[in-house]
């Protein structure tokens, strides 16, 4: 009889074992190998049968500084990794203060029409961005703005605060009324008491919502492809442009998809517990 | 000059009145993001309505020429059109559907108490916040025919080697890329719903002798319908628009077998310049989308009030 249940309890063992091998191998496989081979040199790259095994270099990194990832005379990374970061931080920046403003006014001041405007701006976010790309390119272009940060930082911070304007509108919402009315008996005008008790109080909250301009900006492919050519490319442009079939770039690829991939790894793991929130925003409960 | 000093105070008092008191703080903290939603996205979401009226190349901007609703007589009768919008539902339908149940099925798994739970749920978090470029770049080097990982494994395994991204299998690959990096989410969402169960009910079918298959189908489904059912809305819309992932693996090829709307949109755009095609393509798209989201909304209204 104990042997049965003994039985049953460690076979279920062994599936549970089995199915999260399954889960790592399939998930975690194609993003280890992908680092696995940028620090790989050119011969061990292209190995066959491949190699799990080698002396690891940083020489694809040192490459990407000098060479660049087109192995020709394209230049150094640098400039790409400084367009993309700059990219991503002015539009998050500009989208999280924007969006601070509007979330705290429907959460709070509730004007007339505020929940409509809720709805619309959540109407906005379901728009396709690939649909905007064509009509950009030809306002950009005739504003003569190609080719320059400015042409791609208006279309991510404007892209993402739909999203933010949400994600805040419900932090907002969930922060004890009391305070703020505690404020302005105190004498503080009510974008005071924002200021002051309310912001700092929706810290995490404007974090977790960050994160995912920065994503939008950081990952974008869409809209930087086009709208950028030379000076002001960004990371994934350069990436999309690599010919990977001949597999001589194999390691400077890898090295730049571990580069893109550090800093959102970091940021995700800082605001875990709030994505799954960010995610269903303005249809789950 | 104290009488216009006493004007200007009391017109700053109105305006700080006006701020303080009613809806004008409201609408003037709105104002920022609601200037930049009207600027930056509905007025070239108008523009290009008008742009998929006319026959507009932007290297010949002269000749711009007004056609009516042409350019959309001629999406659904160009075959390669047809073709990309056919393989855009069968792309987002195969993908969507996979990753719900998948997503599913290794949301049931994590919500068994195990050790190294919490580290299998941060693992599962990994595709999901890559680049979508970079999501293509790791398969990209998995699917290569002569010394990629996936055809050594096929090999070890005694199988021939396979074109991942020949025109046979392109499609299948590429959706392989989809359901990889989104079904995370699905297991995401559909995790937060089996944790807001009601504990004892579980329990209580558990003592009334319900095998875990039975109390899958009649008592966990049932309630995470309206979970499934969001993360259906959100994965259909997303797929629905995929350009990323199937541009960096195919650019649309090989001979257009993956070319979905997204790839479509671009290529007709700044590959054969032509505006307006493009944008008559991106109006059909937001038309289909919406149809297609706007259906499961009421789905969903229905399951939540009922």
């Amino acid at each position: 009889m104990r042997g049965a249940a003994q039985w049953r309890k460690a076979g279920l063992g062994a599936l549970l074992f089995a199915g999260n091998l399954a889960i790592v191998l399939f998930m975690a496989f194609p993003i280890l190998w992908v680092i696995l081979t940028s620090l790989k040199n050119s011969v061990d790259v292209f190995a066959y049968p491949p190699k799990l095994l080698f002396t690891p270099t940083l020489d694809n990194y040192a490459k990407l500084l000098t060479e660049g990832l087109t192995g020709e005379t394209e230049g150094s990374i640098l400039r790409p990794f400084l367009n993309s970061t700059a990219a991503t931080l002015i539009s998050t920046t500009l989208a999280m203060t924007v969006a601070c403003l509007g979330g705290y006014s429907l959460a709070r001041l509730r004007p007339r029409w505020s929940g409509a405007l809720l709805l619309f701006i959540l109407g906005v976010r379901m728009l396709p961005p690939i649909v905007l790309v064509v009509p950009t390119f030809q306002i950009m272009n005739s504003l003569g703005l190609m080719d320059t940060l400015i042409a791609i930082i208006v279309p991510y911070t404007a892209l993402s605060i739909p999203l933010a304007i949400w994600m805040m509108h419900s932090f907002f919402i969930d922060l004890p009324k009391e305070l703020e009315e505690a404020a302005i008996v105190d004498g503080s005008t009510r974008f005071g008491a924002f200021w002051r008790v309310i912001l700092p109080l929706a810290a995490p909250g404007l974090a977790a919502t960050a994160i995912f301009s920065f994503i939008l900006a950081w990952n974008d492919l869409e809209f930087a492809l086009p709208l950028t050519t030379f000076k002001a490319t960004t990371l994934p442009v350069i990436a999309s442009r690599v010919r990977a079939e001949e597999g001589i770039l194999w390691g400077q690829l890898g090295a730049v998809a571990s580069l893109m991939t550090i800093p959102v790894v970091i940021f995700t793991f800082a605001v875990q517990k709030h994505i799954v929130k960010a995610l269903t925003a303005g249809v789950g409960k | 000059m104290l009488r216009s000093w006493i004007q200007k105070a009391t017109a700053h008092r109105k305006l700080r009145l006006w701020l303080e008191r009613g809806d004008g703080l409201a609408y003037f903290m709105l104002a920022p993001a609601l200037l930049m939603i009207a600027l930056v996205l509905l007025i070239p979401l108008v523009y290009s309505l008008l742009l998929s009226l006319y026959d507009f190349n932007p290297l010949r901007p002269h000749m711009k020429e007004f056609k009516g609703l042409g350019n959309y007589m001629t999406v659904f009768t160009d075959p390669v059109s047809r073709e990309s919008l056919y393989h855009t539902l069968y792309f987002a339908g195969v993908s969507v559907l996979l990753e719900l149940v998948l997503g599913t099925l290794i949301a049931l798994l994590l919500n068994l108490s195990f050790r190294g739970n919490r580290l299998m749920r941060t693992f599962i978090l990994m595709p999901m916040m890559i680049a979508q470029v970079v999501a293509a770049l790791s398969w990209l080097l998995l699917f290569h025919s002569e010394a990629g990982v996936l055809n050594y494994v096929i090999e070890l395994l005694g199988g021939p080697k396979q074109v991942w991204l020949g025109t046979e299998l392109a499609m299948v690959s590429v959706i392989l890329v989809e359901v990889w990096q989104h079904t995370p989410f699905v297991t995401l969402i559909v995790l937060a719903g089996l944790q807001g169960l009601p504990k004892e009910v579980m329990e209580a079918a558990s003592v009334d002798g319900a095998n875990a298959w039975r109390k899958f189908w009649t008592i966990t489904l049932p309630l995470i319908k309206p979970i499934l059912l969001v993360a259906l809305v959100f994965r259909t819309m997303f797929t629905l628009r995929v350009f990323t992932p199937v541009w960096v693996l195919t650019g649309g090829g090989p001979a257009n077998s993956t070319l979905v709307a997204g790839v479509d949109i671009y290529r007709t755009a700044f590959r054969y310049h032509d505006f307006g095609m493009a944008t008559s393509l991106s109006w059909i798209l937001i038309i289909v989308t919406a149809i297609i989201t706007l259906g499961y909304m009421y789905l969903l209204r229905r399951e939540t009030i009922s």
